[in-house]
């Protein structure tokens, strides 16, 4: 082991992280007595934080690795994390040779979802054996084909849930379809488990809350009955075995080889939902509850999958419910990221409105975030690039980009600068306009969300060539509804055809050996079909998706960037298909096709997934972007990031209230709360999120922070939703921000 | 137009704030098998039709864990000191039969049926985990072939293997100048059954294949492999280990259980510095041509001959490939 003086000279050498850390900062890595509550703004470095935490514990407490849990809440941020510590604990170990032995892989380090799953396997907790891990698209799968919920079409039932079924109104004439009510279930049946529902509670409140708890119990019989388990489920699943035998072991150890669990660490704490909250007490229960929990309140993003910010504010609250124990707090207040400017900006900003002054909306006592920053001179590093009307707004920013920024040496490379959107789909009232400008201008762009994912040339079209080769006479179009119109999927396949036929007639793009293909495989697959002596020819559509990925334009596409990432994930998504063996093909009756059966699963289960639910992006993807190209990004994909200058558009937006929102007041009276917790309105609601979203797109910049909207989009006086500025005041931010 | 940051220049940063760590397994031995492949099944996250060749090493490494487990008594006490099975063998055909209740209990949505060895229970909880990754057997063949080879291996060298065993799954790493490097050796293993030191040990590593017909380039690589692993082993416990070996558990396979151990199933990797040396040079070669590609998106496809025709076969992208056949390519099959 070694001393504590000795351990932050280490790490603060030019090999490690090349800086001391400041006083708040060791304080919070040094603090050792139980739950530390640490509030930490933008730029503050609280995953160094975290790590010199997690390194002092095991270099100077002498703290074995397998006592101590590490989580965040993605795969790449758990990655960072990992690798971090892995760097630095080189430098100690070259330091001092008596830390040789100290092993990372030994902490239990990743998201909460896979450290549940390990744990659980570890200790082979009975409930979780021979189970398989859902995914998201296999859970939609799974509930399609087993829940009954799916087939309920009471119209009062889904009118009182309407908030959960996507694209679908609450007036409407009709039942949402089977995809949308699937959709809609698994929104409910994850926020039962998220959010601690007293089922008895619920079933008690009758009407559809009661129907709802015995859809909902019948899921679960479902998915015990096909030794299933979803996501939200693992959760459970987790804070069962904590109360088991094997679960004891697990926390205070066996006495002889397995050491108890000791520290409890936790980034991005303000994305936890009840759940986890409740796991991480559990996790802790042992005294003096060593758990730290880092995070921002004022940075909570995700809602819409289940989050609540409440954890983090109300943590204090949470231990001593739980431990009889108030938490220290400490607060890293000191930014290291941006200019100064910038900092006094989004101070201001989340400060200046009363929604966020509200009991239960921020955490207690903050003060405001100080900088200290390296990045200094002075200019006006916050900056409005107007135009009176928007559709000059896109020029305008491809003037500054190109002819400034650029032009003048201000960035070494196109990537220093980011356009961040709430939405970055390339249609008119998104980002399409500027999308055209930087294409027109020759500004290349890195923007793997510019379309929605089945709206792109290249989905399209490799849906199309399968469906070209596996159902040559095109059945899709055969199927009728009850009511005797064509099926939901017909038109949209139709359309990819169209994409396909387009592309195949483009002299531009070379498309013959996909044509032979296709050719090829239409007069093949018969004679396949007829030599097969068994059901299944030993083809799965995978296989055929890879072989057509082979043909150009695809394997042109894929020198793509953004088409490369969104040709991957169909094949993921086909291989949540595959995990429920549905996609092996199989022949006909009379041998010389494909089975209609197996055509029909496919349009009816699959395609229509694709089509009526829409496929989101991933959220927890590893953003790289590539030297060369200007990134567009939304504002949650630049979370955990920062930009040297950052341009935050489609600032006249204002958010909707979704069933994240409403959930969160309509559960009130069921959820099994450990304290007290006001319960706000969802329009109130939606107006935080906004704030946040804003808040955390402006403190992402380091030299330069630029809005661009014109002057109405900055004004909030007909939509008090509206939140660009601080304090809505668009009189005193054109008074006190240089305009260009 | 205004020109508010006029004067100011940001240089691009130089270095990566953080070093990646690599693994040898995952990242330097697929990545000099296949380039294209790692990048596109590793970096971009395809997802491939069939996991045919995790299947079978993974299921293999993690069966025989649980075996180890098992004699040490960590999955229960009461096994301590016992051999799965005791060493017992089931015919295919008993084996074939309970996949097959397997398969009908699954149907039917009915609890599974008592599996009828330790090590067809082992299996079958592997196996149930893979799956929920997305990894299976291609062909039933398979994961008879699997439980043949775990049975085989346990009855002929579990009862000398066993009690040597000091360490499963052996974690090592060490920080270079770019990059962090990780690798897990299968067993490490106290050949004098004394109170050992480290300077006795032996490094074992498993491998799903067959000795007899392995391409000499993934020999070579399994042998950098275990010479950067024998260099991990020396900067955390100060010494080289004894022995590097290689099992080849395909040796095993058969009708019958071999009577003793087939000369092909282990060869011993001569861990002289020189070679490891060269080892660790290679190493941060190849960790230099990973970035490198991650940068320019330039993932080139295995050299002819340098990767096992096998390894072709089953890949998803030989299609549009100039490796496989020689370099001749394969033959588009329709559909």
């Amino acid at each position: 082991m070694i001393d504590l003086i000795t351990f932050h000279t280490c790490l603060a050498q030019q090999s490690a992280r090349g800086y001391d850390l400041d006083s708040k900062q060791k304080e919070a890595v040094e603090y050792s007595g139980g739950p530390l509550w640490l509030l930490a703004g933008p730029g503050s470095g609280k995953s160094e934080v975290l790590v010199t935490r997690t390194l002092k514990l095991l270099c100077v407490n002498g703290v074995a690795p397998r006592s101590i849990a590490l989580t965040t809440f993605t795969k790449p941020a758990a990655q960072n994390l990992e690798d971090r510590l892995s760097s630095y604990l080189s430098v100690l170990q070259a330091f001092d040779s008596s830390l040789k032995n100290v092993d990372l892989s030994d902490i239990r380090i990743g998201t909460l979802h896979s450290l549940c799953n390990d744990i659980l396997q570890e200790y082979r907790y009975p409930p979780y054996q021979n189970v398989r891990l859902l995914d998201k698209v296999e859970q939609d799968l799974f509930t399609y084909r087993t829940a009954d919920i799916s087939e309920y079409k009471n119209l009062d039932f889904w009118r009182y849930f309407h908030h959960a079924v996507p694209k679908w109104h609450q007036n409407a004439k009709f039942s949402p379809s089977k995809w949308k009510r699937v959709k809609a279930a698994v929104v409910l049946f994850n926020h039962i488990v998220d959010d601690c529902i007293d089922l008895t509670k619920m079933l008690q409140a009758g009407g559809h809350w009661a129907t709802l708890v015995k859809f909902y119990q019948q899921y679960i019989e479902a998915l015990q009955d096909n030794y299933r388990c979803d996501f939200a489920h693992l959760q459970a699943r987790f804070l069962e075995f904590l109360t088991s035998s094997g679960g004891k072991r697990f926390l205070d150890g066996d006495g002889l080889n397995q050491v108890p669990l000791q520290h409890v660490l936790v980034d991005e704490y303000q994305d936890t939902n009840p759940i986890q909250e409740r796991i991480y007490l559990a996790l802790s229960h042992k005294q003096p509850h060593n758990i730290t929990v880092v995070g921002d309140d004022d940075q909570a993003l995700y809602r819409f999958r289940g989050a609540n910010v409440a954890c983090m504010v109300n943590f204090d609250k949470a231990c001593q419910t739980t431990f009889a124990k108030t938490p220290y707090p400490i607060q890293l207040k000191r930014n290291y990221r941006s200019h100064s400017r910038i900092v006094d900006f989004f101070n201001n900003y989340i400060t200046s409105f009363s929604e966020m002054a509200a009991p239960g909306v921020r955490a207690p006592g903050k003060d405001l975030v100080e900088p200290a920053s390296s990045i200094q001179g002075n200019y006006p590093a916050v900056t409005w690039l107007t135009r009176k009307k928007a559709e000059d707004l896109p020029e305008a920013v491809v003037q500054l980009i190109r002819d400034h920024l650029v032009a003048d040496n201000v960035i070494a490379d196109l990537s220093q600068c980011v356009l961040l959107l709430r939405s970055t789909q390339d249609s008119p009232g998104n980002a399409g306009p500027f999308i055209t400008a930087f294409k027109e201008n020759n500004i290349p762009i890195y923007n793997p969300r510019s379309k929605s994912f089945m709206e792109s040339e290249e989905v399209q079209c490799l849906l199309a060539a399968l469906v070209e080769i596996i159902d040559k006479k095109h059945s899709f179009a055969s199927y009728k509804d009850q009511k005797g119109e064509s099926r939901l999927w017909v038109k949209p396949i139709q359309d990819w055809l169209n994409t396909l036929r387009s592309v195949l007639n483009d002299p531009t793009i070379p498309t013959a050996l996909l044509e032979d293909y296709i050719c090829s495989s239409n007069v093949e697959l018969p004679k396949i079909c007829a030599a097969s002596t068994q059901t299944f020819i030993g083809l799965n559509l995978l296989e055929i998706i890879y072989r057509i990925l082979s043909r150009e334009p695809f394997s042109l596409w894929r020198q793509d960037p953004s088409r490369n990432l969104r040709l991957s994930k169909v094949t993921r998504l086909f291989e949540g298909y595959h995990s429920m063996s549905l996609d092996s093909l199989r022949r006909n009756k009379s041998g010389i096709d494909v089975d209609p059966t197996f055509l029909y699963r496919f349009y009816d289960m699959f395609v229509s997934y694709l089509i009526e639910t829409g496929i989101d992006d991933d959220e927890d993807e590893d953003v790289i972007v590539p030297q060369g190209y200007l990134p567009i990004m939304t504002i949650h994909q630049a979370k955990g990031l920062e930009f040297p200058f950052v341009l935050v558009a489609q600032l006249g937006d204002s958010g909707r209230i979704g069933s994240a929102q409403i959930l969160e007041t309509d559960l009130a009276n069921f959820r099994q709360g450990l304290y007290p917790r006001n319960v706000r309105d969802p329009e109130l609601l939606v107006i935080e999120d906004t704030i946040r979203l804003l808040y955390v797109a402006y403190s992402r910049a380091k030299n330069g922070l630029i809005l661009v909207a014109t002057p109405d989009q900055v004004n909030s006086k007909k939509n008090l939703k509206r939140v660009p500025v601080p304090g809505r005041d668009h009189v005193e931010f054109r008074r006190n921000t240089v305009a260009i | 137009m205004k020109k508010p940051f006029s004067g100011i220049s940001v240089p691009l940063p130089t270095t990566p704030p953080v070093k990646r760590r690599y693994s040898i397994t995952q990242d330097i031995v697929p990545f000099r098998r296949c380039a294209r492949q790692y990048g596109t099944f590793n970096v971009h996250k395809y997802a491939p039709a069939y996991q045919t060749q995790t299947y079978f090493g993974t299921t293999l490494h993690q069966v025989l864990d649980r075996c180890h487990s098992h004699f040490h008594g960590i999955i229960d006490p009461a096994t301590k000191g016992l051999l799965p099975d005791n060493g017992k063998i089931l015919g295919d055909q008993d084996i074939l039969d309970y996949f097959d209740e397997l398969r009908i209990a699954e149907k039917l949505s009915t609890a599974p049926p008592t599996p009828p060895s330790d090590i067809v229970k082992y299996f079958v909880e592997v196996e149930n985990g893979l799956k929920s990754r997305g990894i299976r057997a291609i062909k039933s063949d398979n994961r008879l072939q699997v439980v043949r080879i775990l049975q085989y291996f346990n009855a002929l060298e579990g009862p000398v293997l066993y009690p040597r065993v000091i360490d499963t799954e052996h974690r090592l790493q060490a920080d270079r100048t770019n990059h962090i490097l990780h690798g897990v050796v299968d067993l490490l293993v106290d050949p004098t059954t004394s109170a050992g030191v480290p300077e006795d040990y032996e490094m074992w590593d498993y491998k799903g294949s067959t000795r007899v017909g392995l391409n000499p380039k993934d020999l070579e690589n399994y042998e950098f492999q275990m010479r950067v692993y024998a260099k991990l082993y020396e900067l955390k416990h100060g010494v080289l280990p004894r022995r590097a070996i290689l099992y080849f558990l395909n040796e095993l396979d058969g009708p019958t259980c071999p009577s003793k151990q087939p000369v092909n199933a282990l060869i011993e990797v001569s861990i002289l510095p020189t070679e490891i040396d060269n080892a660790v040079i290679e190493f941060a070669k190849t960790v230099m041509q990973i970035e490198q590609a991650r940068v320019t998106g330039n993932w080139q496809s295995a050299i002819p001959g340098d990767i096992s025709e096998k390894d072709c076969a089953i890949c998803d992208l030989r299609w549009d490939c100039n490796t496989p056949n020689g370099g001749k390519g394969v033959k588009l099959r329709y559909p």
